[in-house]
């Protein structure tokens, strides 16, 4: 892959199909060329969106969001590093754009977390309690809290669905459980764990 | 590889190698030190499985028709394709514009051809600024004549309101931002457009299944207004806390999600309205 003569080396479609995930990769590195990113694009196109989607639950949004991935994956192609892996690299460009999604539908979280909270606190100190953790911003210090009390499993769903927002039945084939049962089991029992942690003092008060 | 929390992410190097252990290219030695990390990192086994996820969809039919990518998936090939432009020295020989084309260029979101700040060694160019083409000047020129022989009949009270301009996409395509979506279940009733009055009530159509809802009222800048969560009706009466709030010749954006059994089932387009007094 000589970058030597660029333009009139340039290979074609079906060449391009016929390389490597990695070398595609160091020739788009290199190139900037419209047919090798094409080609990163075919061999992407679907994992992407079908990754968006499972994070907007809506055909329009996740094109919106697979393209602005693809987007960035286009503009970061210079700082693909020769020796890594197209595939991770993709992935990890994928999962941070829909995290930031997220992070912007902050109101999805309050919705969620907000419904966790159903116990019925009526004398006034556990209700300062309850406003005290409605108040509470810092999922990670919700998130470090839940890992305390939670299964390895249940953890892994609790955030896959409270923080990623994943359906149950996506949670299930992520987490590979037999059916879907298995992973609703998962996260009420998390949320079940969630509910208690938050009833108690130490962590109200904290 | 430190451990860490599941909420905190791996750094790319932890990602290379989870990706290269998923893929079998690590020596022995590399895999015993990745599966004696794992049993003790709950954030590198959740991250490991989201890889092997991801990598796994293009083998998965079921979510594929589940998110329609069929359907989809021409729609994304476009606006990918809009993403690049012939190069100056193929322009002139460039077809005439086709409109599929002209479509998918007006839908992109202008960031895509705005962000991308790189040129190719070969005949084409991501694109950076829209090339200029013959239709356009033509195109504003016929827009014109039509505001101008029309101006006298157009009810003002339907046009997009002054500050329509922080609103192209709205202006684009009338009072409903997404109101093309063939997927939309969730669909805004009033208020919308221009109202006389501060509005007495908020009302939507969905479809089943839901269970409650949630109703977001907010600036064109994104600031929320008014937030009312666990709405069991399709209509939500204004409280006189919210028409306080509302201001006269003021512009609102508004939206519901609905919610079942926990789960996001859909949300309408967004959708607008201004208080005339």
């Amino acid at each position: 892959m000589s970058t030597d003569g660029r333009r009139e080396s340039q290979p074609s479609q079906h060449i391009l199909a016929a390389y490597g995930d990695d070398d595609l990769a160091v020739l788009a590195a290199e190139t900037r060329d419209e047919a090798a990113c094409a080609e990163i694009y075919r061999r992407y196109r679907r994992r992407v969106y079908l990754w968006c989607f499972r994070y907007t639950h809506d055909a329009d949004e996740a094109v919106d969001c697979a393209q602005e991935v693809f987007v960035r994956i286009f503009r970061g192609l210079g700082g693909y590093q020769r020796g890594a892996k197209l595939s991770t690299w993709v992935y990890q460009i994928a999962r941070n754009y829909c995290l930031s999604l997220l992070a912007r539908k902050s109101r999805l979280w309050r919705e969620r977390l907000q419904s966790l909270d159903r116990v019925d606190l009526a004398d006034g100190a556990a209700d300062r309690r309850r406003r005290k953790f409605e108040r509470t911003e810092s999922l990670q210090r919700l998130l470090a809290a839940a890992e305390r009390v939670m299964e390895a499993r249940e953890l892994e769903a609790f955030v896959l669905h409270y923080r990623d927002g994943l359906s149950v039945k996506e949670i299930s084939r992520t987490l590979g459980c037999d059916n879907i049962t298995g992973a609703r089991t998962l996260i009420q029992n998390a949320r079940r764990k969630f509910r208690r942690l938050v009833e108690r003092k130490e962590f109200a008060d904290e | 590889m430190n451990e860490r929390r599941p909420t905190e992410h791996p750094d790319y190097d932890d990602l290379e190698l989870l990706g290269r252990y998923l893929a079998g290219e690590l020596t022995d030695d590399q895999t015993a030190f990745v599966r004696e990390h794992l049993a003790d990192c709950p954030a590198c086994r959740l991250e490991l499985r989201r890889l092997a996820r991801f990598l796994a969809l293009e083998q998965d039919d079921e979510l594929a028709a589940e998110a329609a990518w069929d359907r989809a998936k021409p729609t994304l090939d476009a606006r990918i394709a809009a993403c690049w432009a012939p190069s100056a020295d193929q322009a002139d020989q460039a077809d005439q514009p086709d409109l599929a084309r002209q479509a998918n260029d007006i839908i992109a979101p202008a960031s895509a051809a705005a962000q991308l700040g790189l040129t190719a060694g070969s005949s084409r160019r991501l694109r950076v600024v829209p090339r200029p083409q013959w239709w356009i000047p033509v195109a504003a020129a016929a827009a014109m004549t039509l505001v101008v022989l029309g101006i006298n009949r157009v009810d003002f009270s339907a046009t997009a309101p002054e500050g329509g301009a922080m609103l192209p996409a709205l202006d684009a395509v009338g009072p409903l931002r997404g109101g093309e979506k063939s997927t939309a279940r969730f669909v805004p009733l009033r208020p919308i457009g221009d109202i006389a009055a501060k509005p007495d009530t908020f009302a939507w159509h969905a479809e089943q299944p839901w269970d409650r809802f949630t109703l977001e009222i907010y600036t064109p800048g994104l600031r929320t207004v008014y937030c009312r969560e666990h709405l069991a009706t399709t209509h939500f009466a204004v409280p006189d806390s919210l028409r306080a709030l509302l201001r006269a010749d003021s512009t609102y954006l508004w939206s519901v999600q609905g919610f079942h059994k926990l789960e996001p089932v859909g949300a309408t387009p967004e959708a607008w309205f201004r208080i005339l007094r």
